[in-house]
């Protein structure tokens, strides 16, 4: 590592986490979708500064959604209805700076320790990877998927469905045993599978866009942002929700199906109960604002760790990374420890420049995000679509993929309209092919013998593991039914 | 309009799975190449099978859970709060998102032909009136944008589009 180094990936570093602060600032338009944008364009950086860029979109639009959660108790991403709670009353109360950065200072320290625990843990992961049969490696990714559609909630059975979907768009192309085409149709354009760039770029970027912007003018009242240092006391009580909301986080986020809301929800029902100043609670808490804010950048880190480590996404943005790592070529897992440990390297230390990055953006130039919900956002459907649409053709070259692009924002759209997740799709499109490839060879090692797959160290945990998800909530009516 | 989506709409998109699936299941059926195989020994039709009756049977299962008139989907339709798992209100314009998707779709169909420029500023108009429908202000928006876009594409970024008609 050199300083030459370290200066390659300061750039993708700041410029992912200054359009990620923006995107969870602005309403409407998420992480996953900004990194699907960036995807194509990301074929013109190196892999790691790739990687960078991407994974600071991410952590920004953490911090960012903090601001108008706290401002305008309008979030520009999931997790910042928690902060809103508590952060807005404190807004109300004149005290907004002091909530923006307590919860910037909250995010920082949440996310120096949880780049430490990403160090650390995911070559581990790796290495623990290292001897799996394809019978192992099925199980586990058959294990994320029922993890992902179980934390839906009310969603489980729409979030199956998206998932058998991706699964079956996952099917077209050449069959890798016998090389006979699957689903073609004759076009040669899909010999090699639907592409993941207009699959991904459609659904999160057009097709969200469209569903939640097209036509729609919006316009806001912000709350003056007044002191925004805080005083030592305050620093003082927010050190203890921000470490118990980081490991809340931590925890929630090396889940499989681990979200930042869940994350963040989590860490304000404990600090509830055991903070301080819970008796504020409902009056503009601090904890509730260092709690949550600490959860949700911990837990959006720590989701690197299988995906890193297994190649196993937890939620939308995840999966958009999981197809830029295999667009780049790179397979993550012990492959990319044991070939190009340096990519891995660069993605810690591009973490902690972006980290330091976000913490100069939301502390001393908060004014300027905050200005620019003044600007018109009617205009960002047409920016959006004109960048998604150049970058997907600039990738391929082929007018079918903008065609193909259409089509999923068309689908995506219409789900996002009926209330249908999107991440499972992609994440059924990108591990679908290995899912099956893996279970293929599995039945034939053991010559269809169901008790000999079993016998792998992991299949028998990973299954069971996820019998007792699927079995939970059946579990929970079976009690409630008995009252 | 509340109905429309969160009755009507969840029903056409498990219509559209189920109708998804029999269509996989009629191809498989149909094309010699797509042979099941056997357990042991997977052909290339085991797997898409397997899924589409899988896919099958969680769209009839959501057809029925979510039939108009079950307690669930009234309840669910009372609720004007956003369900579970989506992250901005969903309130964009079917015409406005319909329109845009169409000016993607000419894109396509353009590119090769009128060459990138031409191609890209249609669609930077059209999606920009479809975002607010006044002409000379989606001209202004929609030049600025191809503008910006192609010089952001072409030299910021490098890539060799052929902006002009062969």
């Amino acid at each position: 590592m050199s300083f030459d180094w370290l200066l390659a990936l300061a750039g993708p570093a700041l410029l992912g986490a200054g359009l990620g602060t923006l995107v969870g600032v602005l309403p409407g338009i998420g992480p996953a979708a900004t990194m699907a944008l960036l995807l194509p364009a990301s074929f013109l950086l190196e892999p790691q500064a790739a990687l960078v860029l991407l994974s600071g979109v991410y952590f920004g639009a953490q911090y960012g959604s903090s601001t108008t959660a706290i401002l305008l108790k309008l979030p520009g991403e999931a997790s910042g209805i928690v902060t809103a709670e508590e952060g807005h009353r404190m807004a109300l109360q004149g005290r907004a700076g002091v909530a923006l950065a307590v919860a910037a200072l909250a995010s920082f320290l949440a996310g120096l320790i949880t780049i430490a625990l990403v160090a650390w843990l995911t070559p581990a992961l790796a290495r623990l990877a290292l001897g799996l049969g394809p019978a192992d490696v099925a199980a586990l990714v058959l294990l994320a998927a029922v993890a992902l559609v179980c934390i839906g909630g009310q969603q489980r059975l729409k979030a199956l469905a998206m998932l058998l979907l991706g699964l079956m768009i996952g099917l077209v192309g050449t069959d890798f045993g016998g090389g006979a085409p699957r689903f073609t149709f004759g076009l040669a354009e899909l010999r090699d599978g639907i592409g993941l760039v207009p699959l991904i770029v459609g659904l999160f970027g057009l097709g969200e866009v469209l569903a939640s912007h097209a036509g729609r003018h919006a316009s806001v009242r912000i709350a003056p942002i007044g002191r925004i240092w805080p005083r030592r006391s305050e620093l003082r009580a927010s050190l203890a929700p921000a470490l118990r909301g980081t490991a809340v986080g931590a925890l929630v986020g090396m889940l499989p199906g681990g979200k930042t809301l869940l994350a963040s929800m989590m860490s304000l029902a404990l600090e509830r109960r055991v903070a301080r100043d819970r008796d504020q609670y409902g009056h503009g808490a601090l904890s509730g604002v260092a709690g949550p804010e600490a959860a949700n950048n911990a837990s959006a880190q720590a989701g690197l760790i299988p995906l890193i480590g297994l190649g196993l996404p937890g939620n939308p943005a995840m999966a958009v990374l999981l197809g830029a790592f295999m667009l780049h070529g790179i397979a993550p897992g012990a492959v990319l420890f044991a070939r190009q440990p340096e990519v891995f390297e660069a993605i810690i230390w591009g973490m902690l420049l972006a980290n330091l990055a976000l913490l100069v953006l939301n502390l001393p130039l908060i004014g300027l995000w905050v200005r620019l919900l003044a600007l018109p956002l009617g205009l960002l459907t047409p920016l959006i679509v004109v960048i998604g649409v150049l970058g997907v053709f600039a990738q391929s070259r082929l007018p079918f993929d903008v065609a193909l692009l259409a089509l999923f924002g068309l689908l995506g759209y219409v789900l996002r309209k009926a209330d249908y997740p999107l991440a499972p799709i992609v994440f059924g499109a990108v591990l679908g092919p290995i899912f099956e490839d893996n279970l293929r060879r599995a039945f034939m090692h053991a010559r269809g013998d169901g008790l000999v797959l079993l016998a792998q160290p992991l299949v028998l945990p990973a299954l069971a593991l996820a019998a007792l998800l699927l079995l939970w909530p059946l579990l929970g009516r079976w009690q409630g039914s008995d009252r | 309009m509340l109905d429309w989506r969160r009755v009507w709409a969840p029903l056409l998109v498990a219509l559209a799975l189920a109708a998804l699936a029999l269509g996989v299941l009629w191809h498989i059926g149909n094309n010699p190449s797509l042979a099941l195989g056997s357990f042991a020994r997977m052909g290339p039709g085991y797997w898409p099978a397997l899924l589409a009756c899988a896919l099958l049977l969680v769209a009839a299962w959501l057809l029925w859970r979510d039939r108009p008139g079950a307690a669930a989907t009234a309840a669910r339709a009372a609720d004007a709060a956003p369900a579970c798992g989506t992250e901005v209100p969903a309130d964009g314009h079917l015409q406005a998102a319909l329109l845009t998707l169409l000016a993607v779709l000419a894109f396509a169909l353009l590119a090769p032909k009128v060459g990138v420029a031409g191609a890209t500023w249609l669609l930077a108009l059209v999606a920009a009136w479809a975002a607010d429908p006044r002409w000379l202000q989606a001209l202004a928006v929609g030049s600025a944008l191809t503008l910006a876009c192609l010089a952001l594409f072409v030299y910021g970024l490098q890539v060799p589009f052929r902006l002009l008609p062969p």
